[in-house]
């Protein structure tokens, strides 16, 4: 059945808070750099015994949303905006946790490397406040990104290598994951304090291991029952049950950290 | 920001103005008008969900939709509702409406223009009253603690299946973007909406997941397989290794469960307008 549109609606209310009859405070618009972290990328034992290292990880992420809870934003744009954010988040189980009150828009490759440097992603545009969670979207890395086509990470969502060592057999392995464009992480926590005048960066972490719960990103995963690639190496590809067990891992907040970090 | 948002906001401004100079316009507290509230489940719910809609060729109709709506408030922005009514009633969505839906209330409220309403869809209780619904259909729902209780029969290629499953959810619908406007001589209305496509949406987490009843029929297939999908055997249907039903930071892992949390989701207002949905535990 087709939908009728909501947008004229939507805008019509945004325009009607504009001009409502609230006395109102403004808040202040700042930036803060976003980098890639690779801080999280610690070697990891999982639940089957496997210690594994994560040499690598790289997904094509859009659309960072950085939320903040517990303050209200009087200002008038503030509550024009909340609405049209609102929009955006059509569909079941969305827009929870805080608010979303600081962006970094479009399509980015994110690659964290263990040991490598800070590679940035952009520049926020966000409100000052004490910011505690991040959005983020999962997309189809393409030609637009500038990848060769031989890269294994086009027309993919997401690809780790790293080794994976057990009962003294060390197998390099190579996930590939697919993960509907659009799909939405929410509420990954943060920790920064942004106040208009104070430098910040968000360094932007995926973490092996869970800091609030028992569990690491690879649990489950029986790296020996993967497809072999080469002598000693195992692979991942969609379209398998492992494949599919591990996609649903990457797509809870539990593994990602904005962190506070140094330029 | 969000230039581009902007610029769109603008490009509806002018004919949005008059409506929001209404609105701070309001201040003749002692000239009333009606509010009515309806519930309306579209032609999805009243007629079917036809296999167009689906992304694995099913059909379905519905023979009963039963909801149960309570706490429904009507206001602008942060002020006190105008409408606060925490009256149980219930609703078979099924009867034909021509678009019209089924009434809720009718209040007299001061004129002006109301931006939000808020609404619940809870588990029917001794105090449930029918909106609607027959006798029979109201103590199944109190009998059943059930807030949502959908019947009917799907079909593909030859197959039919037969379902009646009661949700027992309470949510909390807040903040729906709503615009009803109360003049002197017409009503403001806010319509309810409930989406039935969404229990039935294969993604908890994609901005555009697809409708899909192929896992739910295996459920009867992998059962006693009489035809009748029944709620234990979509909870003995593990969805772990499915490249579908994605449920992102939600601990699910069967798709009992997994329909049970999209019953949480069905309510909207004035069609697609959007509410922030709150479990309640």
């Amino acid at each position: 059945m087709a939908r009728r549109p909501i947008a004229g609606a939507v805008l019509c209310s945004a325009v009607a808070l504009l001009s409502g009859c609230d006395a109102t405070t403004e808040s202040t618009s700042t930036n803060a750099a976003v980098v890639a972290d690779s801080d999280g990328l610690t070697p990891v034992t999982t639940d089957l015994g496997y210690l594994v290292t994560l040499d690598t990880a790289r997904f094509a992420l859009r659309d960072f949303e950085l939320t903040i809870e517990g303050e209200a934003h009087a200002s008038l744009w503030d509550r024009a905006r909340e609405l049209l954010v609102a929009t955006a988040h059509a569909h079941p189980g969305h827009y929870a946790g805080g608010e979303v009150t600081g962006e970094l828009p479009g399509d980015r490759i994110v690659t964290w490397t263990a040991g490598g440097a800070r590679a940035a992603l952009g520049t926020a545009t966000l409100l000052e406040g004490d910011y505690h969670g991040l959005n983020f979207y999962f997309r189809t890395a393409g030609a637009s990104d500038g990848l060769g086509a031989n890269d294994p990470l086009a027309g993919h969502s997401a690809v780790l290598s790293g080794h994976a060592s057990k009962d003294g057999v060390d197998r390099a392995f190579t996930l590939v994951i697919d993960i509907d464009d659009g799909t939405r992480v929410v509420g990954a926590p943060a920790e920064q304090v942004v106040r208009a005048g104070t430098p910040v960066t968000f360094g932007f972490q995926l973490l092996t291991q869970d800091p609030y719960a028992p569990g690491t990103l690879f649990d489950g995963l029986d790296f020996a029952s993967l497809e072999a690639d080469g002598p000693s190496g195992v692979v991942m590809t969609p379209g398998t049950a492992s494949h599919n067990i591990f996609r649903r891992t990457l797509e809870t907040h539990d593994f990602y950290f904005l962190a506070s970090t140094t330029p | 920001m969000t230039f581009r948002a902007l610029g769109l906001m603008c490009t509806f401004a002018l004919p949005c103005a008059a409506l929001a100079l209404a609105g701070c316009a309001d201040a003749d507290a002692d000239a009333v008008g009606t509010y009515e509230v309806r519930i309306y489940g579209e032609e999805y719910i009243e007629e079917g969900i036809p296999e167009s809609v689906f992304a694995d060729g099913w059909s379905i109709s519905f023979d009963e939709f039963l909801v149960v709506i309570s706490d429904v408030e009507v206001r602008r922005g942060a002020a006190t509702p105008v409408v606060e009514d925490a009256t149980s009633r219930a609703f078979d969505l099924t009867a034909a409406s021509s678009g019209e839906g089924q009434r809720v209330l009718q209040a007299e409220v001061p004129i002006g223009t109301y931006d939000e309403v808020a609404y619940r869809v809870a588990p029917a209780t001794a105090a449930t009253v029918a909106g609607n619904a027959t006798p029979a259909q109201l103590a199944e729902l109190r009998a059943g603690g059930y807030a949502l209780l959908v019947a009917g029969t799907a079909v593909k290629a030859g197959v039919t299946k037969s379902f009646r499953l009661g949700f027992q959810t309470h949510t909390r619908y807040d903040g729906c973007e709503a615009m009803g406007v109360v003049s002197a001589t017409s009503p403001g209305v806010s319509q309810i909406t409930i989406h039935a496509d969404h229990l039935l949406y294969d993604s908890l987490v994609s901005e555009t997941p697809s409708v899909r009843f192929d896992l739910v029929a295996s459920a009867d297939d992998a059962g006693d397989a009489n035809g009748e999908i029944t709620a234990a055997e979509l909870a003995a249907t593990n969805i772990l290794a499915e490249e579908n039903y994605q449920t992102g930071n939600q601990p699910i892992t069967d798709l009992w469960a997994y329909m049970a949390y999209q019953s949480s989701t069905v309510g909207h207002i004035d069609g697609e307008g959007h509410c922030t949905n709150t479990a309640v535990e």
